[in-house]
């Protein structure tokens, strides 16, 4: 079975294409959205999703989430006595997420298409797939977001034909598309994304003010706090966007509690300076498409972090009309990830659609340029493939040495759209050996860019002279992990006692109980005898006595915290 | 083959055919199964699709023919349909819809730019440009950047990048020319740090700061009494102060008046008010008459105090690490201390009461250049080329000649190899100075050779920073040349020099530009 996984900054969702359409799989906590968060307890196993988050703020030292931001990156986490890389975590994610698509269909997915930010770089594509890997699954296709976003639109909603803009801000990224549909074919026209802007930014603006208004240093507040705090905090943005005038928060910082309250105007204020970058994308989408809003059919929000008005007023703004939002924002990106995993297997059921993507970035080498006086000077970018190519697209470009003496030429690979190469993202380099100089001895190197349908770059050099070919392996670029080191990493991982799924669901609300017990001064005696008894329970293994109880500490659970 | 033909559509075919074509087309060639007659397919589709837009470009250009074409499009036609193209409507529609005086627009920019509100222009920018279409800012950007060159040299670093910035210039995409948006960045930082550093000078020439000026020179090196009297010269308040010494020592008060040039980029008519600009211009013309000596002794000593003046600024954060460099870089400090005061003396005086100093720097650099265990790491390359260089000059002005001919080959052989660029201008002026040395001893081939050397070295060498350097070598080829009787290669030579370096705004290549003209005359050809 091939499913369609969106593994979010923030929340993780799978489904897979049934006979009935498009399915997302509840977790085990009954939800469709599944925290991207990890926890290790003290005995060492592996808690996903709501408990892991929950754990968050009682266990700050074992417990991490937004990991999907170190993507590519060869940064390490330390939770309880093991260090884990970006891509481990993804796939722990990952495997639970299998897991409640096997408890749904009772087949164990094997293949997945899985969605990424637009804007995600080699590097951090790599990372997603070698992260399936690890968790079993075969990924022989990514989708980029807002492209899933506008096949779960365009497919389910519309039916037709037409032009539109997708939106997409999420936890942690924010990425533009220009999606145009006609005759059976989904076309990407434009796509352009800022990899370091998403809900958590806006986040960040609100914690700070509020450290800043109450006079915390924010050093001074300890890990736990601050995540506690921080879960508040979001709350409190989550009721600005329902509601218009102020809302206020009770903080514990620093051992105290301290009242805080903003209005939305405040709030839009703060965040001006993340505005102003929500604005470069989308101008450069138009742009590059070649359109003007009017030429647009609909905008569409997707993503949590487009439910802030302020985000909606700028967006109405910038393209002087109306954004739609048909599709739950949560829920878009999966929804086309299993379109297209549902496309991927060619489904009978699924009318055929074919989807064409573009390169959202420009790909090059850095060569030297002569001025008017004959001075050289080096660094600047050509570039091979230019951003909006339709993927797969391969391109060639001859390059000549410069010097007479020169016996070698390097080739420097960049991504990115500076007209000076070293402004934009390295992705590798390449050296290659060239024939000395002579009467009729041709010293070109042909250089030959290939870009895949997932966004996988191959860059092969040609020596003209000699017919002797050279390949980049990107590979080898400082986050990558080598053959070797995935397969150390693939053995240390299957040791890891990782909770079975029925027992998820327990951990998850001990966790969430914990977490409250930390947050509120109220109502402790009666959570802690719930805990207790809870505890009690579980120790019985009588599966029925667990069950009863489960359910009716779950609505205790649920009725403190909508007290509060 | 036309795309149209290709695709098996008439050559009147509309875009709706083309897209209903590529889409039957896909079906059979859908990019993940086969890569390569996916592309082939889609550059066909995007070929097809230019020639359908274009054709469509040309018709609405004719007023008549738009106007059927609008009719025939039947209005109603909602863009979902597909009918012609959402793109086209828009693109008919932008002139209604949006209008700009491109040269008010310009004229205000300039304005606001020579006003020097740095902070204020992003602000002006974002106001002004709100409700520009994009296809408009990336259409005038190259406008807007050559006015902006043309217009406003004056033009600092931050405004730039904020012009830049607005019109999305920095794109690779975008049109304009990297290489000249490069140029113009280049051009601004190094005004921004002359026009701080004139900033200083113009600050320390009022009269009121002559103790402050005393007390900079002596930070330079010299001692208290040729410090005093320069410091006396330069902030003079009277013209009547300033002809005195003129008449007494003309040719101290031109060097130090070509220092203060030098420094101020030509605007000595700022050093003092109370000096009519004529009287300035007219110590300039008696200074040019001097021109030959002007260029060889006296350019040494301005070109030296420059240096001094830079490495006082630069040593004070460089990358120097450990003990022994930290020592290296001092005792070249302390020689150069020695060498200006020195070579003040000397220029000064012009007897050999500067021999003491002059010997006490030679010493100094011998300390360093001697040194056994001397290990050359890239942070102090620069400080042991400058000891090379300075220890030749020292020489040079003790009237050591052939010692100092000498010491300018040594720097070669033992810098030529160092990656530091202020190293390699070193070298580089090393070659041209030996040049000069050996074209006034009268050895015409020793001359022309070591300037070929600079030359052959150094010219491709991307960083402008070489340019005064090569232009001399130039024309000081241009001279052997001349005097050998070589008058059409000398003339070449001079038209190189004019023709590479005449657009440069350095005031030393404009010197170096400038005789090569008058070289060229006196050869009695039309410089070009």
């Amino acid at each position: 079975m091939i499913v369609g996984i969106d593994l979010g900054t923030t929340h993780s969702l799978i489904g897979a294409y049934l006979d009935d359409g498009p399915q997302l799989f509840p977790n085990a906590s009954g939800g469709l959205l599944t925290p991207s968060a990890v926890s290790v307890d003290e005995d060492g196993g592996v808690l996903v999703g709501e408990g892991a988050r929950d754990r968050l703020l009682t266990q700050p030292d074992r417990s991490v989430a937004h990991f999907k931001r170190w993507m590519g990156a060869a940064r390490e986490t330390a939770l309880g006595n093991r260090r884990f890389r970006p891509e481990e975590l993804s796939s722990l994610v990952l495997r639970s997420l299998v897991a409640d698509a096997e408890a749904a269909t009772g087949v164990r997915p094997t293949e997945a298409v899985i969605s990424v930010p637009a804007y995600f770089s080699d590097a951090q594509r790599t990372a997603t797939r070698t992260a399936g890997e690890m968790a079993g699954l075969r990924v022989d296709r990514l989708i980029n977001e807002p492209t899933a976003a506008a096949l779960a639109y365009g497919l389910h909603e519309r039916r037709g034909e037409g032009r539109f803009l997708v939106f997409d801000l999420g936890g942690g990224t924010l990425d533009v598309s220009i999606v145009e549909m006609f005759d059976d074919v989904v076309e990407v026209h434009a796509t352009a994304g800022d990899n370091f802007l998403g809900g958590e930014d806006f986040l960040d603006v609100l914690v700070a003010a509020a450290l800043d208004d109450l006079k915390i240093a924010p050093e001074a507040v300890e890990r736990a706090e601050m995540a506690s705090l921080r879960r508040r905090i979001e709350r409190l943005k989550t009721s600005l966007s329902q509601a218009a005038g102020a809302a206020s928060v009770e903080l514990v910082a620093v051992g105290r509690a301290h009242a805080w309250s903003i209005d939305e105007a405040r709030f839009a204020l703060l965040a001006e300076p993340l505005m102003q970058r929500l604005r470069i994308p989308l101008e450069r989408t138009l742009r590059d498409a070649n359109l003007g809003p009017s030429d647009l059919d609909e905008v569409i929000l997707v993503g949590g972090a487009t439910r802030m008005p302020m985000v909606v007023r700028a967006v109405s703004r910038l393209l002087g009309r109306l954004p739609l939002r048909h599709v739950d924002p949560d829920h878009a990106i999966a929804r086309g990830a299993v379109v297209a995993s549902g496309l991927k297997a060619r489904s009978g059921t699924l009318k055929e659609v074919i989807l064409t993507d573009v390169c959202p970035y420009t790909l090059g080498t850095d060569v030297v340029r002569q001025d008017g006086s004959g001075g050289y000077h080096p660094g600047f970018l050509l570039p091979i493939i230019t951003r909006g190519s339709t993927v797969p697209v391969s391109r060639e470009q001859e390059v000549s040495p410069v010097e007479e003496r020169q016996t070698k030429v390097e080739f420097n690979v960049f991504q990115g759209e500076n007209p000076i190469a070293e402004k934009n993202v390295k992705l590798g380099s390449l050296l290659v050996p060239i024939p000395a100089a002579g009467p009729n001895v041709d010293r070109g190197v042909l250089l030959r860019f290939t870009y895949d349908v997932n966004g996988i770059l191959q860059v092969e050099a040609k020596v003209k002279a000699t017919g002797a070919t050279h390949e980049l392996i990107l590979r080898q670029s400082a986050g990558a992990l080598s053959e070797r080191e995935l397969r150390d990493r693939l053995a240390a991982l299957a040791e890891l006692k990782v909770h079975p799924r029925e027992k998820q669901e327990n951990l998850a609300l001990m966790a969430r109980a914990e977490r409250l017990y930390e947050e509120q001064l109220v109502d402790r005696d009666r959570l802690q005898a719930m805990m207790l008894a809870f505890r009690g329970a579980l120790e019985s293994q009588d599966e029925r006595r667990i069950r009863h109880e489960r359910s009716a500490f779950a609505d205790a659970l649920a009725d403190i915290e909508r007290v509060r | 083959m036309n795309p149209l033909v290709a695709l098996g559509l008439p050559l009147d075919a509309d875009e709706r055919a083309v897209k209903r074509a590529y889409a039957q087309r896909l079906k059979s060639t859908r990019p993940d199964d086969d890569p390569r007659a996916f592309q082939d397919l889609r550059e066909l589709y995007e070929a097809a699709l230019a020639c359908v837009r274009s054709r469509h470009v040309i018709e609405s250009a004719n007023p008549g023919e738009q106007a059927s074409a609008r009719a025939e499009g039947g209005g109603a036609a909602p863009a979902a349909e597909g009918e012609a193209g959402p793109g086209e409507g828009a693109r008919d529609d932008e002139p209604e819809s949006f209008s700009l005086d491109l040269n008010a627009f310009l004229l205000a920019l300039g304005e606001r730019i020579r006003s020097g509100d740095a902070q204020a222009l992003p602000a002006w920018l974002a106001r002004e440009t709100a409700d520009w279409p994009w296809a408009v800012r990336s259409a005038v950007a190259w406008h807007v950047l050559r006015y902006v060159h043309d217009e406003t040299p004056e033009i600092g670093p931050k405004p730039l990048e904020a012009v830049i910035a607005a019109f999305g210039a920095d794109d690779v995409l975008s049109g304009c020319d990297p290489l000249a948006v490069e140029m113009l960045r280049r051009r601004a930082v190094e005004l921004g740090d002359l026009s701080r550093r004139r900033a200083t000078v113009s600050a320390l020439l009022e009269p009121g700061n002559r103790k402050d000026l005393a007390d900079h020179m002596r930070g330079l090196g010299g001692s208290r009494s040729v410090t005093r009297f320069a410091a006396h010269v330069l902030t003079a308040p009277r013209a009547r102060t300033w002809a005195r010494f003129a008449s007494r020592a003309p040719f101290v008060t031109g060097r130090v008046m070509g220092f203060v040039r030098r420094l101020d980029e030509g605007r000595v008519q700022a050093l003092s008010p109370a000096i009519a600009p004529d009287v300035v211009e007219a110590w300039f013309e008696a200074e040019a008459r001097n021109a030959r000596s002007f260029l060889s002794s006296g350019f040494v000593f301005l070109g030296l105090l420059a240096l001094v003046y830079l490495f006082a600024h630069s040593w004070a954060d460089g990358p120097v690490q450990n003990a022994r460099e930290v020592a290296v870089v001092r005792v070249v400090e302390e020689a150069n201390r020695r060498l200006a005061a020195g070579s003040l003396i000397s220029l000064i005086f012009k007897d050999d009461r500067a021999a003491g100093d002059l010997d006490a720097a030679i010493r100094g650099y011998d300390r360093v250049i001697r040194d056994p265990e001397l290990i050359v790491t890239p942070a102090i390359e620069h400080a042991v080329a400058l000891a090379y260089y300075n220890k030749a000059l020292a020489l040079d002005l003790a009237q050591r000649k052939e010692a100092a001919a000498s010491a300018y080959g040594d720097l070669v052989r033992a810098a030529g190899t160092f990656q530091n660029m202020i190293a390699k201008q070193l070298v580089v002026r090393g070659l041209v100075d030996r040049g000069r040395l050996a074209f006034a001893a009268g050895a015409f081939d020793e001359s022309y050779s070591s300037y070929a050397q600079a030359i052959e070295r150094f010219d491709r060498e991307a960083d402008v920073g070489l340019a005064p350097e090569i232009a001399s070598a130039l024309l000081g080829q241009a001279n052997v040349l001349a005097r050998k009787g070589q008058i059409a290669e000398a003339g070449g030579r001079c038209d190189e020099t004019i023709r590479r370096f005449g657009h440069m705004t350095q005031p030393s290549v404009q010197e170096t530009v400038a005789a090569a003209r008058k070289l060229k005359q006196s050869l009695g050809g039309d410089p070009v």
